[in-house]
This record gives structure tokens, sequence and C-alpha cells, in this order.
């Protein structure tokens, strides 16, 4: 079986402390637990002067010691305008799979044309994943997702936390466009991955965790009680994504 | 030690694909070693009358009455009439009442000129179960009908009865900060879990009102396999979980 967890974060100023810092350490825990690989981008704690510089570096060196293993989304804080595209245009050049957006966290709407779309249309050029934090704030509501799967239908639009309180929104926005890829972590319930199979389809659904601020236990475990076949639970748990990245490697040669 | 589950429900609803009947309630509780169960009726009842649950209710807890304590769910727009059902079943069977804001469409409290009152629509039953020293279960939601703050202020006008209501931050803040109730209890289902799965939410509330906790699962809408594991993983002191995970709602129901 092929495990992968779409969604998590790695690199220095891990809240509280969490691990791990250390790519090493990291790609253990993975063996530990027979984990194939993780997406993963820079935490918000890795922020310094509302930028991620330093923590996308921090995942690129440990992409080039693990290709197979860590598939990073460099993070950027769009409010840095032309320099941002520029960043995001760079670091998809050197390698990374994707863009990491953060709504909440850097403060602006998911659909925002000024800030989001002219890093969308490098995503677009160069082939990339783009993962949008969503849930809560109405700044990352997960319906304005849409905007951006219909403006960009070639890139892969992963929807993070299950839309958080809006699960049905986002069920619906997916069920709509093919390219909206949605991630499990800290969903509700299995109930609510079982909906998801129901409505969005199970290709449009993967397994994430959020690690080391979510658990990887726990997500998995919602995962396996759902009542799904097993063929969903295999496609959920790592084929998807699998799939998705190899799709990404495609465009990109 | 004794594990309750203190919100689970039985019955029939449009968003289940089969009836959770009582002997599946007691086959998921022998399953994770769950010894008795608060259950209430489900939602949605035809038109929104839980009659046909309560009846399920009262059949459940009289045919394993170790295994259930039953709560009468009540909607308060059918006032009066409900009110004599409401009475007739505490007299009965029911420990205890659930009312719920979200699903029936009020809120249980008023808010005029800075004042908290108790909404008219509630008043009467909030009457009969300070008569009959039962607790009642209120969730909180997203609905503006009742937020985690408006079931606290609630609880802070009906000082006669204790509340139940669902483990939120700003609940349980605005309680210890401001209010420092004894009549509430704070159900953890759904944890959440996070780093490591340990769900900090939860760890902090046990630090600040480890009395006030209750173990719930919300089963069938929740899984008591996951709500379990997260409490294993977040490493409650065995003297707290205890009470967590018995003691707590024992005191309140009187199990």
């Amino acid at each position: 079986m092929i495990y992968i967890d779409a969604h998590t974060h790695f690199g220095a100023g891990m809240p509280m402390g969490i691990p791990p810092e250390d790519a090493q350490k990291c790609v253990d825990m993975m063996d530990r637990i027979g984990m194939d690989g993780m997406v993963t981008s820079p935490p918000y704690a890795s922020i310094k002067g509302r930028a991620f510089d330093e923590a996308n570096e921090l995942i690129l060196n440990a992409m080039r010691k693990w290709p197979d293993r860590f598939f990073g989304l460099a993070r950027i804080n769009p409010h840095f305008r032309d320099e941002s595209v520029k960043k995001a245009e760079n670091y998809l050049e050197a390698g990374f799979w994707g863009i990491k957006f953060h709504p909440r966290n850097e403060g602006y709407k998911i659909n925002d044309r000024a800030l989001v779309f002219p890093i969308m249309e490098k995503i677009e050029k160069h082939g990339g994943i783009a993962l949008f934090h969503t849930g809560g704030e109405i700044h990352s509501h997960p319906a304005l997702i849409g905007d951006i799967a219909k403006k960009y239908p070639t890139v892969p639009i992963m929807l993070a936390h299950f839309g958080g309180i809006y699960s049905d929104e986002a069920m619906l926005v997916a069920s709509w466009f093919d390219n909206v890829i949605i991630d499990t972590s800290f969903c509700r319930s299995p109930h609510i991955i079982e909906k998801g199979v129901e409505i969005a389809g199970v290709s449009n659904l993967v397994y994430a965790s959020d690690y080391p601020q979510g658990s990887i236990e726990l997500d998995t475990l919602k995962v396996e009680l759902a009542d799904i076949s097993k063929r969903d639970k295999e496609l959920i748990l790592g084929k998807n994504i699998k799939g998705i990245l190899e799709n990404v490697e495609g465009i990109r040669r | 030690m004794t594990v309750i589950d203190a919100q689970a429900y039985i019955g029939e609803s449009i968003y289940l694909k089969c009836p959770f009947t009582r002997e599946l309630l007691v086959k998921r509780m022998k399953e994770n070693n769950i010894d008795i169960s608060v259950v209430t009726a489900m939602h949605p009842a035809i038109g929104q009358d839980y009659s046909s649950g309560n009846e399920l209710i009262r059949e459940a807890v009289q045919s394993f009455p170790d295994k259930f304590v039953g709560l009468y769910r009540a909607n308060p727009w059918y006032k009066d009439d409900e009110l004599v059902k409401m009475r007739r079943a505490l007299e009965d069977w029911a420990r205890g009442v659930r009312i719920d804001p979200f699903h029936d469409s009020f809120s249980p409290i008023s808010v005029e000129k800075g004042e908290v009152s108790l909404n008219p629509l509630v008043e009467g039953l909030f009457k009969i179960v300070a008569e009959f020293d039962v607790p009642v279960v209120v969730p909180n939601s997203y609905s503006s009908f009742c937020t985690p703050e408006v079931a606290v202020l609630l609880a802070s006008i009906v000082p006669d009865v204790t509340i139940m209501t669902n483990l939120a931050q700003m609940a349980f803040l605005l309680d210890h900060l401001f209010l420092k109730l004894t009549n509430i209890r704070y159900l953890t289902a759904p944890l959440r879990g996070g780093s490591e799965g340990v769900d900090s939410l939860l760890g902090s509330a046990i630090e600040i009102m480890q009395n006030k906790i209750v173990f719930s699962t919300e089963v069938p809408w929740g899984y008591p396999e996951f709500e379990l594991k997260v409490i294993e993983l977040t490493n409650i002191n065995e003297g707290v979980k205890k009470r967590i995970m018995g003691e707590n709602i024992q005191g309140t129901i009187r199990i």
C-alpha cells in the first residue's frame, strides 16, 4: 500500500518545540510507521520578516537529499506582490512541487486577484500543486476555491482541513471542479470522509494530517474507521496524491 | 474504572443508513469497554416532534437498565404539550432533558438592555427541570442561536440547574475567567487531537476545571474508537481520568 501524507509541515521554529527540525529524524519517523513520503511546507512559526525564505531553503535541502520522501511546497506571503511572484517562480524552478497559501495567517482572501492570481499563473506555467488553508475565517472559505479552480483548470488545487466547519461547501466545490482536491487533515469525523467519497468522489480526496500540529496516527485512524471500501481507503491514503505528484512531474519535464 | 459515555444516541435519522438500535449501541459499548451510556433521541424528528424518538429511549432504558440512562429530548416549540410529556417522562424514566437550539431553531436566552434572561419559550421547561433537580443538555455550535458563550450565559442565569454543553474554548474561558460557574459540565466529544495526538483544548480545560469535564462520544455520529484514542494520547493523569471518564457524570446525573 502507498502511504503518503498530503499536508505536513517541516522546519525550524515549530511551535512549542514540536519535532522535527531535522530532516533525518523525519525520515526515521516515516520509516518507523511505514510512510512512503510527505507533502510538506514551512510552518507558520518559521516566518521571519513576514516571509518564509529560510524555512523554504531548509525544505529544498531536504528534498535534494531525499527526493522520494519530501515533496515540498514553498510557502509564500503574497503581500510582497512582485517580489512574491518572483520568489514563487524561483522556487518552482528550483524543484518545489507547488506553493502553499495561508489566507488566514497572511491575511488575504483565497481568491484575491491582485495577490493570489499572479502566483497561480506561475504555478500554471511551471506545473505544481496549490495548497490553500481553508476553514474558519471568511478569508479561507472553501467556496472561494471555485473561483481559482475555474480560472486555472490544469492546476491541482488542494483544499486543506476538509474546509473546516465548511466541509459541505468543500465537498460541493470538489464535486464541481475535477482539479479541486480535499485534504482530510483535522476533518471532524470519519463520517465526513464517507460523505466526501459520496459527494466529491474518492479521486478528489487525499489523506493528510497537518503533522506535526496534527497527528498522523489520529488522521490515519479516521480514514481507517470510515465506512468505505478498502480500495477507496488505499486511494485516499496514498494512491491519489501519488498520481497527482506524477502528473505534476509530467508537466515539469 | 467505570466508563460512562455522557452523550450517545439511539434511533432513526434521515442521516443514517440504518437505524441505530439499542442492541447496536450495546455492541459498540462492549467493543470499546464503555459501561454505561447516557442516551437521547436523534434528530431530525418527524415534524421536529421527538415523541417516537423518546419512546425508543424509554424502551431502551427499561430493556437495559444497567447499561443506559435516558434523557428526554424536548422541543420547546410544542410549548405546554411538550411540558406535559416531559414531566411524565421525568416521573417515569428520564434522568435529564436535552434541548437543541441549533436543530430546533431557538435561543435559550434573551438579551435586552444589557440584561440576560431566559427566553420565555423555555421558562416553563427550566422550572420543571429545577423541580426535578435534573441536568439539561444544551449543545453549543456555530449557530447564533446558541454559541458557546450563550450556553455559558444560560448556565449563569439558571443557578439551580446543571447545564451540560460541548467543550468549547470560549465557553470554558468565559466560565473560568469571569463567571466561575458550579452548575456547568463540558462534554468532550468531538475531540480534535493535535500534535502527537494530544488534544490541547482538553488538556487546558483539565488544568483549570477537571471536575466539570465529562467524557462523551456522540455515537453513532461520533466514533468511540477515535474519542478514546485521543483521550489515551492526551496522557491524562489516572486520577483525573477516572473523574472525567465516569465520576463527574455520576455526580451530575446521580448514576
